[in-house]
């Protein structure tokens, strides 16, 4: 309960403790709690990731209700920025919980109410065949070619993954639950003290860090192709971009000009953003690190193969997407 | 085009109506899709409509019949909205298997370019006339035989609907566009609310776009396409139809190669059997198993137009409407008659003869209907045959 807080055990379980309004939360036996729930947030935001050991577990009673304290918190702030970096660090977690311990997936795909069957069992890994509906709605395709549905086993609209790769799927349908119950309109609550304060700490911290992130440089959204265009809306949404879709944005991007700050601006919008790293990257595709080589951004043919390529009637006869032009 | 051309596809297209509208059909439910037309005399698009019922759109093109038109594929909450405010509910996983990507090369023998000023002719897609420099109006005529090769990977995409993506035949419906293709839909719940990325990757898949095994065509021993999964099994059965005709692959094969593979088929077929690679490799050769291999692989590919699956605005035809670009209606094909000659199964409309004067037809067929060749002259011809080539532009009514 205290590892998956969002669990329907939990969730009974927090309700027997206080209301889920959260109206009437007692402030002295739940101070610890409100605590730990604004840290969540407030780690998310500041390293990304969420922090999780057994004095956690010790303390599931604390550990449980802070989870829907955050969620409140969040959803007070109101900004799909912030809940999209929340709720990917709360899945980070809970992936990394699950890849520790193989027997909690099955739990929590039956929590999710995740329909999969063990389609062959082994001592190293499983094969377990998930609905076709479902792979396509939570697996991040786009994060890389063994993703693709071409490079999977698929049969009676069925397709087999490992339990490891099912723990990345289950990730994702995390997120997904967690970003929904972030978006329940908060509006018009009356907070208790402690949780107001919280909640105005956080909008400072969140206030901060959204300065920092530069306006985002202009270009001229006219001969941007779709493609491109695409990756950029998401990347501005606070979606999580896999690195061949940052890779292929940075390098289109440096190639019709952006600057290196106009581009760590835009980076800064992903719910992972870490400078150094980003900076780190960034260098190397603009070939000032390395051995000098600029990336120079895929072909159409390439972005087909990614699965990237979201053609309109511009695309036709072009076959790099820097040749985009549109013209009537 | 002429006036007296367009009042005669008017009373051509309006006969059709007055006889099968009740073959107008909109999937369900209908007031909550778009619906589009394009209207006479210049085929204006009007867009952005809705109607209560099937009786009010049947209605409504009886009354004033249209020269196309179409449907959402979606479900709106708000139809009659602009594009921003529709707000999709779900929509209907859409293909459409064109001649066009299917088979260029059969277009291409049935493509002329016709000199509007002194009716000569020639094949292929040129730009100007020869004798009086006049710039050509290049024509796509039908083809029977580019209309049975999308038949054909109508059917294959059919199969893999049900046997890999495990949709149930009763949520496939397959439609004869009235041109040169045929657009499929998938009606179904789960389906229906997949988005465009999911689409993305559900054509990617049929048309193998990203599998990165194929570098190993030929080379590794052991392929995971064979054996393994729908894309394996399309893959194994390309290998045995190449290995059932033989004469058909001389190009790749040569003498020897068709030789080899005959006196080998059973052992080929029982290699297959085990899915190895390796077994073939030995007995043909490496040069021409990966020959034989890189043929299949290709074939193993079902070409559908991947922009039209993903866009959940997209409209398409409405079936038992005419195709201005033929005066034909497109209509349901059932599944177990893809294969069939399509055009046998227009219904009987436009039968009266009427006279054209037409400047160049090369012999054809439609339907049961032999045609041409015509070369500026003036012919008597089935009322439907003229609105054929009136609006491919190489007649006019006398």
């Amino acid at each position: 309960m205290a590892k998956y807080p969002f669990v329907r055990d939990a969730r009974e379980f927090v309700g027997q403790h206080f209301d889920l309004s959260l109206a009437e939360l007692p402030e002295s036996e739940n101070r610890e709690a409100i605590e730990r729930g604004f840290q969540r947030v407030y780690q998310a935001i500041r390293r990304k990731k969420i922090p999780f050991d057994t004095q956690n577990m010790i303390r599931y009673d604390i550990e449980v209700v802070s989870f829907p304290v955050a969620v409140m918190l969040v959803a007070l702030i109101n900004d799909d920025m912030l809940r999209n970096m929340y709720a990917t660090a709360e899945a980070k977690r809970c992936s990394e919980l699950m890849t520790q311990d193989r027997t909690d997936i099955p739990r929590i795909a039956d929590e999710l109410e995740f329909q999969f069957r063990v389609s062959a069992s082994g001592d190293e890994q499983n094969l377990l065949a998930v609905r076709l509906v479902d792979y396509l709605s939570f697996s991040p395709q786009l994060w890389g070619e063994k993703w693709r549905l071409a490079n999977r086993v698929v049969d009676k609209g069925e397709v087999l993954v490992t339990d490891h790769e099912f723990a990345r799927i289950l990730e994702e349908k995390i997120k997904r639950t967690i970003l929904e119950r972030t978006r329940t309109d908060v509006s018009g609550i009356k907070l208790p003290a402690l949780l107001a304060e919280k909640r105005t700490e956080l909008a400072s911290v969140w206030g901060e860090y959204k300065a920092a992130i530069q306006p985002e440089a202009h270009v001229e959204p006219h001969d941007v192709p779709p493609c491109m265009s695409r990756l950029t809306e998401r990347m501005m949404k606070g979606e999580n971009l896999s690195h061949v879709e940052r890779r292929t944005l940075v390098s289109y991007l440096a190639a019709i000009g952006w600057t290196e700050e106009e581009m760590m601006s835009l980076l800064r919008h992903s719910p992972d953003f870490n400078e150094r790293i980003a900076k780190y990257q960034l260098e190397h595709i603009t070939g000032r690190r390395g051995k000098g080589k600029r990336y120079s951004p895929p072909s159409c043919a390439t972005m087909r193969m990614y699965g990237l390529c979201f053609p309109d009637r511009w695309c036709n006869h072009i076959r790099h997407p820097l040749k985009y032009r549109r013209t009537a | 085009m002429k006036e007296q051309d367009i009042r005669f596809l008017r009373s051509v297209f309006a006969e059709y109506y007055s006889k099968y509208s009740e073959a107008v059909y909109v999937p369900p439910p209908v007031n909550s899709r778009e619906v589009g037309f394009a209207v006479w005399p210049d085929r204006t698009m009007v867009r952005h409509m809705s109607f209560r019922s099937l009786t009010d759109v049947r209605e409504y093109v009886l009354n004033s019949p249209p020269a196309d038109a179409y449907h959402s594929c979606a479900v709106y909450e708000s139809p009659e909205k602009p594009m921003e405010y529709k707000n999709v509910l779900w929509a209907d996983l859409a293909f459409d298997v064109d001649a066009k990507d299917v088979q260029p090369d059969c277009i291409e023998e049935m493509t002329y370019s016709v000199c509007p000023k002194c009716g000569s002719h020639r094949k292929g897609n040129k730009k100007e006339c020869p004798n009086c420099s006049e710039e050509s109006h290049v024509v796509e005529f039908m083809s029977s035989r580019c209309i049975a090769s999308t038949a054909y990977q109508t059917k294959r995409l059919q199969t893999a609907l049900v046997d890999e993506l495990g949709i149930e035949e009763r949520d496939i419906a397959a439609y004869f566009s009235g041109h040169m293709g045929f657009h499929v839909y998938v009606t179904s719940k789960a389906i229906g609310e997949l988005g465009q990325d999911a689409r993305r990757e559900i054509t990617s898949y049929l048309s193998l776009e990203g599998v990165t095994d194929r570098r190993s065509l030929g080379k590794s021993a052991n392929l995971r396409a064979i054996g393994a999964g729908g894309i394996g099994r399309r893959f194994k059965e390309e290998i045995l139809d190449i290995v059932n005709n033989t004469s058909q692959h001389g190009d790749i094969l040569e003498e020897d190669g068709v030789l080899l593979l005959r006196e080998n088929k059973q052992r080929i077929l029982s290699a297959l059997d085990k899915g190895r690679t390796e077994d073939i490799i030995a007995l043909l050769g490496l040069k021409k198993a990966r020959k034989l291999l890189r043929r299949a692989w290709q074939r193993t590919a079902i070409v559908v137009d991947p922009s039209v699956t993903m866009d959940l605005h997209r409209v398409f035809r409405m079936p038992g409407t005419l195709n201005s670009k033929s005066g034909l209606p497109k209509q349901r094909v059932p599944l177990d008659k893809i294969d069939a000659d399509v055009l046998s199964l227009v219904p009987e409309y436009g039968r009266a003869e009427v006279q054209i004067s037409a400047s160049f037809v090369p012999e054809m067929e439609i339907g049961d209907c032999k045609v041409g060749p015509f070369s500026n002259e003036t012919v008597s011809v089935p009322r439907y045959i003229a609105a054929y080539l009136i609006l491919k532009g190489v007649a006019s009514v006398d």
